[in-house]
């Protein structure tokens, strides 16, 4: 069970609510200035934050499918992310205004791709799938938090609701995923295709999910929200294990074949990131942060009684959280332009700070309204 | 007894009816052997006229070299996955239900990658230069591309075959000295051997338990592997339908679907023969049923992802390629298998299908069907529509080829069926685990 008010302090969310502020007048102006940068920093936290918050859910949802009880408090700690939904979508509704600064081929169609990359399929195709996949989540967080306070005749019935729900969610969570990777980011450069891309981007965003599910279960315990084992802590730190590693399987998956079969169109996409500066130094910093300290501190944790403090864990995860944010901007940038810079101006940094506040803010929100 | 109306058996109950399966076989078990050998006869006549005539005898010729043989190879390599996957990834993740169906889905691994193994020696024709294929250093010039994805599915299945192996006898330690301590005369010597000197001393169960909690973590990354490998050999090559980013997980995937069906083909008709219906119950069935329906909905979601890139690709080839599978000659195992992976296991959405013997058993058959297409597909009309059309080319089977695939079915079952007379085919220590400790007085 969540316990009641643990909630951010005023002064806290007033600062939050100020960052947001001034994340939303840095692309207000932004676009007004350097449009090419500003979209693309905005489509990176979209995607990025959006995916975040839809992967909570949706791991309550494989939990609820598979019968977990390994603790019933990590599921309830994954539906509060469900909270930025709302926010998510009106922001992909603001995309809409960057299509043609974004995606080349809106003002120059490519002929024999055409009848999928054209303005009105892609944004029906992707409007509706969040639309629907973000009301089926509300649907099923909502029944999930009604969980265990019915009586038996209700609980039987809503867990048969709960397991339909949980399997539209996780079906169509794998769908729009897969479209945010292939239509979303893929199609920045419209020439350039991998056919595991949408899978890619489905397991990157798991991995990320679970991280943050691993920090947010150590910091509900910090602050009285929920009290988890530590034997359950340790069975998400094995999940984040599963995902990273799946994450760079899936990574290899690509790199590999391309580079094998050394086809020009395929290559091209490895030749910009993993070869030209600041990219190729960029790859090296995720693959390290992201992936081979992961490794070697969860392989530990695999095995054996799990600890008490979880500290090591949550830095772990945070930095693999940071990681995958960094592999979302190397995947999004070298595409809108070729010779782009690394997006570290006030601009970037003022956007992707007011896409976190809003995250929190809306989460917050909502733990209060699970409350009222 | 039937398992609805059966109690929890005891721990003397658990050593009664799995050692019980050891002894004198039924006339059932008889004939199934004789049927099983007799087509084992027939393929190993099949390979011995192919070796007689040459490859031509079946129906070996440019471009469809591979065809049926390096279509059977990927099939029962994917076969052995579940085993792996069953011992490794659910004895690390706790699933209890594991303890009474991995024994048998360990043996289908060791003997699946085993009939896998015959595959490239057949298909290589003279096999008495078969060392010709092992990759020792270059002095005789006969292994000459070490960066050639053949080389590395060498080491990958070898590597996989010994873990696999090494697991399956670390394993069955304990149950081998129950066994022995049950047996009497030239059996108990036999078996006395085989145990290596297992006495269950505590010393003994700990360093068990360290050695197969090891053993799970080496052999996990092979379930990844293994089929990624595999696929590599196709997905490396520029053949339009092969070169594809998709390939390793999409094997893996299709490995790990095949390989439960098989195990619920070998598990089903177990329940009767032995009377296991205590130990390989309904929820059982029930886990891998499930199992099997997700891997189904993956690989779905891999073939929907397969032809929409090479539609979305632009590249002609690639939509050539995909057009002709799906119009042409093959395309009725095309649909197959289609059919077979992504429709027919739809129906364990029901639970009372799931729990439903016959019908697990005909979707498994079908599932099995449907995988062995899907490489056959891959293999053969790929390679017969191609980039230039001078290189196009129909297959079709040979008398000779298609006993030697149905013979390799009949080797598979003939070892297992062997197996499960000389071995206990449920793990007797890891059930009694799952059981509420015997008291002394089971009154207090």
């Amino acid at each position: 069970m969540i316990a009641r008010g643990q909630r951010l302090s005023p002064g806290s969310r007033l600062f939050l609510a100020a960052i947001a502020l001034a994340g939303g007048a840095a692309f207000v102006l932004g676009v007004t200035r350097a449009a090419e940068r500003t979209w693309a920093i905005y489509l990176i936290n979209l995607v990025f934050w959006s995916g975040l918050a839809v992967t909570g859910p949706a791991i309550a949802a494989m939990m609820e499918l598979m019968e977990a009880r390994w603790s019933p408090g990590v599921k309830r700690i994954a539906l509060t992310t469900a909270g930025f939904l709302p926010v998510s979508f009106v922001l992909f509704l603001i995309l809409f205004g960057g299509r043609a600064t974004l995606y080349p081929w809106v003002t120059s169609p490519i002929p024999v791709k055409a009848a999928w990359l054209n303005v009105p399929f892609m944004a029906t195709r992707i409007g509706v799938g969040i639309l629907v996949l973000y009301a089926l989540t509300f649907a099923f967080v909502r029944a999930g938090f009604r969980q265990g306070t019915a009586d038996p005749e209700t609980e039987r019935r809503d867990k048969g609701r709960r397991a339909a729900l949980a399997t539209a969610v996780l079906f169509l969570y794998v769908v729009v995923l897969s479209l945010f990777g292939f239509d979303l980011v893929m199609s920045l450069d419209p020439r350039w295709y991998s056919g595991l891309f949408g899978g890619y981007f489905v397991v990157s965003t798991l991995y990320a999910g679970f991280a943050l599910l691993a920090v947010l279960s150590v910091r509900a315990n910090a602050t009285g929200l929920a009290a988890i084992p530590p034997a359950a802590v340790q069975d998400v730190a094995k999940l984040v294990f599963a995902t990273s590693t799946l994450w760079m399987y899936f990574f290899w998956s690509q790199y590999l074949v391309i580079w094998y079969g050394n086809v020009p169109v395929e290559t091209k996409f490895f030749l910009r990131r993993f070869f030209v500066d600041p990219w190729r130094l960029l790859a090296f910093v995720i693959f390290v942060v992201g992936w081979v300290l992961p490794f070697v501190y969860l392989l530990k944790r695999l095995t054996g009684r799990p600890p008490e403090r979880h500290g090591p864990l949550v830095l772990v995860t945070l930095l693999g959280l940071v990681a995958l944010f960094l592999e979302r901007v190397m995947l999004v940038v070298p595409s809108i332009s070729a010779g782009a810079a690394f997006p570290s101006g006030l601009t970037e940094m003022l956007i992707t700070a007011g896409f976190l506040s809003l995250f929190i803010l809306s989460r917050d929100w909502f733990l209060a309204r699970l409350h009222a | 007894m039937r398992r609805d109306d059966a109690h929890q058996p005891t721990y003397a109950d658990v050593n009664r009816d799995v050692i019980g399966t050891l002894w004198t076989p039924s006339p059932a078990y008889f004939g199934w052997m004789s049927i099983v050998g007799l087509i084992l006869t027939a393929g190993i006549l099949a390979w011995t006229w192919q070796i007689y005539i040459g490859m031509g005898a079946a129906g070996k010729r440019t471009p469809q070299n591979w065809a049926m043989y390096i279509t059977s190879f990927v099939f029962w390599i994917g076969i052995g996955h579940a085993g792996t996957l069953i011992s490794a990834i659910l004895y690390l993740f706790r699933a209890r239900w594991r303890t009474s169906i991995y024994r048998g889905a360990e043996a289908m691994t060791v003997f699946a990658v085993m009939t896998a193994g015959l595959f490239p020696l057949i298909h290589a024709g003279r096999m008495w230069f078969a060392y010709w294929l092992l990759p020792y250093p270059n002095q005789r010039y006969l292994w000459p591309n070490f960066r050639s994805p053949l080389v590395w599915d060498v080491f990958a299945i070898s590597t996989y075959l010994t873990i696999s192996v090494v697991f399956f006898s670390v394993g069955l330690l304990p149950d081998i000295a129950a066994i022995r301590d049950a047996s009497t005369g030239w059996k108990r010597k036999i078996y006395g051997v085989l145990a290596l000197g297992w006495e269950g001393t505590d010393r003994q169960w700990r360093h068990y338990r360290r050695a197969y909690g090891l053993l799970a973590a080496l052999a996990t990354p092979l379930v990844l592997s293994v089929h990624s490998v595999v696929s590599w050999d196709f997905a490396m090559a520029l053949v339009p339908g092969w070169h594809s980013t998709l390939f390793a997980p999409f094997f893996v995937d299709g490995a790990i679907f095949s390989g439960f069906a098989m195990v619920l083909v070998l598990i089903i008709p177990m329940r009767p023969l032995f009377n296991l219906y205590a130990y390989i119950t309904n929820r059982h069935l029930d886990a891998i049923a499930k199992l099997i329906l997700v891997t189904s909905l993956v690989l779905t979601y891999f073939y929907v992802c397969e032809a929409f890139t090479a539609w979305y690709s632009g590249d002609h080839f690639e939509r050539a390629s995909l057009f002709w599978k799906a119009t042409r000659n093959y395309a009725w195992a095309f649909w197959l298998q289609y059919f077979c992976n992504s429709l027919v296991p739809l129906v364990l959405f029901s639970r009372r299908a799931r729990i439903h013997p016959p019908t697990l058993y005909v979707v498994s058959i079908l599932v099995l069907i449907g995988m062995w297409f899907e490489r056959f597909n891959i293999i053969v009309p790929g390679l017969g529509h191609d980039f230039y059309p001078y290189t196009w080319g129909i297959y079709y089977p040979t008398l000779t080829d298609t006993l030697i695939v149905i013979g390799s079915f009949a080797w598979f079952f003939i070892l297992f069926l062997g197996f499960i007379k000389v071995m206990p085919s449920v793990s007797i220590v890891e059930v009694k685990e799952t059981l509420p400790h015997p008291l002394k007085d089971p009154h207090h």
